[in-house]
């Protein structure tokens, strides 16, 4: 079943047309990379499908559903969640009060189960169920320090941890490796390949290309506001027009 | 949610305020009877000035710097000088709680443009409404009486052998309210909405994206702020029994930010001995009444420079210095005896 489905989005700022025209579609459970040169207009489509920018023409539809101009907290609450590349954590507030935060929409029915629809346990109050985020995602020993004071490997598994509390069925990662060490880089490149067992579709912008390779089921490129390539890490790879975007033409055309 | 679930739920600060709050009463209750009827009334417009100060807290907790708050607080004061002036006067209950939702009206209908704005555009935006209002009051003659403003305010009839008349009595009707007010103010701070608040004003993009509506938790405290300005404003024009534009002008504004910056908005206290720093230096200089603006203004600079934080960090750090005296004296003892 098709969980996004992104037709034609188009996005103009002015005379400037950041997103041109892009479509695709994200099959439930898969983890789908979303690359493109620096300017090609990732995070632009980014915030299109989630909401926090409106596009010119074209919809989104999340789960069959038109999601296309609505804000992002209504979109986060049907199980469209996002990240940020830089900013994802509460700084000043604990590990714990972080992701404790990230079970809001969750709140007002305290009583009741916190509703699933992803394979994530059903938890019966959020002090339990932000426990169990922390022991599954390795932050249980920090759950007390500020935000502010982790390094950056585990503030970005901070902010993953967050938007797993929403229980989302679709999160979108922006650039979760960007700007880590080596070793920070492939654990969190791990986490995130195990959110694929709870039934989570991910969708994810990265800049460094290496890395998302080997954690993605299926890339999508795209360059000047358009999508120029679609698929394995390896058809990908091979595709003339990849490579072009990336590395430039081969007959002595250097930029 | 049933009582006995409320009670419990209820976080222990709290509770320790409304305690604190029913011992400190009678001092409250006793304190005009200590003073001379120059120091009854400066207590009235302190007390006056805190309602103003809670409610100016309560906007600053979603991150924006209220210039409007004072005009707003105009709009409590006018519809209860206007209404108790007519021919036959409305009841001073109806206009006080009228006056209040007049103030959290115009509020929320400003909060769709300023709260568009951010930071400097915020105050800016805020202050451009605020001059709006208080040009409204002067340039709409027929109601408000223009520059010269409304005179012979009635204030409200007593009861319980309390005659409103005299400002001790006065001081009661403003002390149950403000008491009231503050124990209410107190719970919302630390309920589940008062804390989504501050997480809004912390990471906006970030609350958003995990489905807080972010612009539901930037209006709430701009208008319940509003709404607290609109009683203060309200009782003052009973007590002063005349108002005009200018009693909602800048100098007052200045009072209630300068109170917030000396005082700091973290905690809820902090505003308000921000306000009772500045009372005190105004008292202290009457006699160089002009010089007491430069004063606060120094004030503000000096927080701004060398003390970041405010008198609360200053406060909380006593605290933090007298709690192991306090409390753990014993083990603090016993600690010393083995070193």
């Amino acid at each position: 079943m098709t969980i996004l489905e992104v037709n034609n989005i188009a996005k103009r700022f002015g005379k400037l047309v950041a997103v041109k025209d892009i479509s695709m579609a994200i099959p439930e459970g898969q983890i789908r990379g979303l690359i493109g040169p620096n300017g090609s207009g990732k995070t632009t489509t980014f915030h299109l499908i989630s909401g926090f920018l409106k596009p010119t023409s074209g919809e989104v539809l999340f789960k069959g559903q038109p999601i296309t101009g609505k804000t992002p907290n209504r979109i986060a609450k049907r199980g469209l969640v996002r990240t940020f590349q830089l900013t994802s954590v509460y700084r000043d507030m604990s590990v714990r009060q972080n992701v404790h935060m990230g079970h809001h929409i969750h709140a007002n029915k305290k009583s009741a189960e916190i509703s699933n629809n992803t394979k994530l346990p059903s938890i019966s109050s959020i002090e339990d169920s932000t426990s169990w985020i922390l022991e599954h995602m390795n932050l249980s020993e920090e759950a007390d320090t500020p935000a502010r004071m982790l390094p950056a490997g585990m503030q970005r598994v901070l902010s993953i941890a967050t938007a797993l509390a929403v229980r989302p069925n679709l999160l979108m990662l922006d650039e979760p490796l960007a700007g880590l060490n080596p070793t920070e880089k492939s654990n969190v490149a791990q986490k995130i390949s195990g959110l694929r067992d709870y039934g989570i579709t991910i969708l994810l912008v990265e800049h460094d290309v290496r890395s998302v390779l080997s954690i993605c089921d299926k890339i999508t490129v795209i360059n000047f506001g358009e999508k120029i390539a679609e698929g394995t890490a390896d058809e990908i790879t091979k595709h003339p027009a990849v490579i072009e975007a990336y590395l430039g033409k081969s007959e002595g055309h250097d930029a | 949610m049933t009582i006995l679930q409320f009670i419990t739920s209820t976080p222990k600060r709290f509770v320790y305020a409304l305690i604190g709050t029913i011992i400190a009463t009678p001092l409250l209750v006793a304190l005009p009877h200590a003073l001379t009827s120059y120091w009854q009334s400066v207590l009235v417009i302190f007390a006056l000035n805190t309602i103003m100060v809670m409610g100016y807290r309560v906007i600053t907790t979603m991150g924006g710097w209220s210039f409007s708050h004072v005009a707003t607080a105009g709009l409590g004061a006018y519809t209860t000088a206007i209404l108790m002036t007519l021919e036959t006067p409305w009841s001073f209950w109806a206009t006080l709680f009228l006056g209040a939702g007049i103030s959290g009206l115009f509020a929320l209908i400003i909060a769709y443009p300023v709260l568009r704005t951010r930071h400097y555009y915020f105050f800016l935006s805020t202050f451009a409404a605020g001059e709006a209002l208080r040009q409204a009051y002067i340039q709409f003659k027929g109601i408000t009486g223009g520059s010269f403003g409304i005179s012979f305010i009635p204030r409200p009839e007593g009861f319980w052998g309390i005659d409103f008349n005299t400002t001790t009595g006065f001081y009661y009707l403003v002390l149950a309210i403000a008491l009231i007010i503050w124990l209410l103010l107190y719970r919302f701070d630390l309920s589940r909405v008062g804390r989504t608040i501050k997480a809004v004003a912390a990471n906006e993009e970030l609350s958003e994206s995990i489905g807080i509506n972010t612009w539901g938790h930037r209006t709430l405290p701009f208008v319940l702020g509003s709404v607290i300005a609109g009683f203060a404003g309200a009782l003052s024009a009973n007590f002063n029994g005349a108002i005009n534009p200018l009693d909602f002008g800048s100098i007052l504004m200045f009072k209630l930010v300068a109170a917030a910056i000396v005082g700091g908005v973290s905690t809820f206290f902090g505003p308000i001995l921000g306000l009772l720093y500045l009372t005190a230096l105004e008292e202290i200089f009457r006699a160089f009444a002009e010089w007491v603006p430069l004063l606060w203004g120094a004030s503000v600079i000096a927080v701004l420079m060398i003390w970041s934080g405010g008198l609360e960090m200053a406060v909380l750090k006593l605290l933090a210095l007298l709690r192991p005296i306090l409390f753990n004296r014993a083990k603090n003892s016993s600690a010393k005896n083995i070193g």
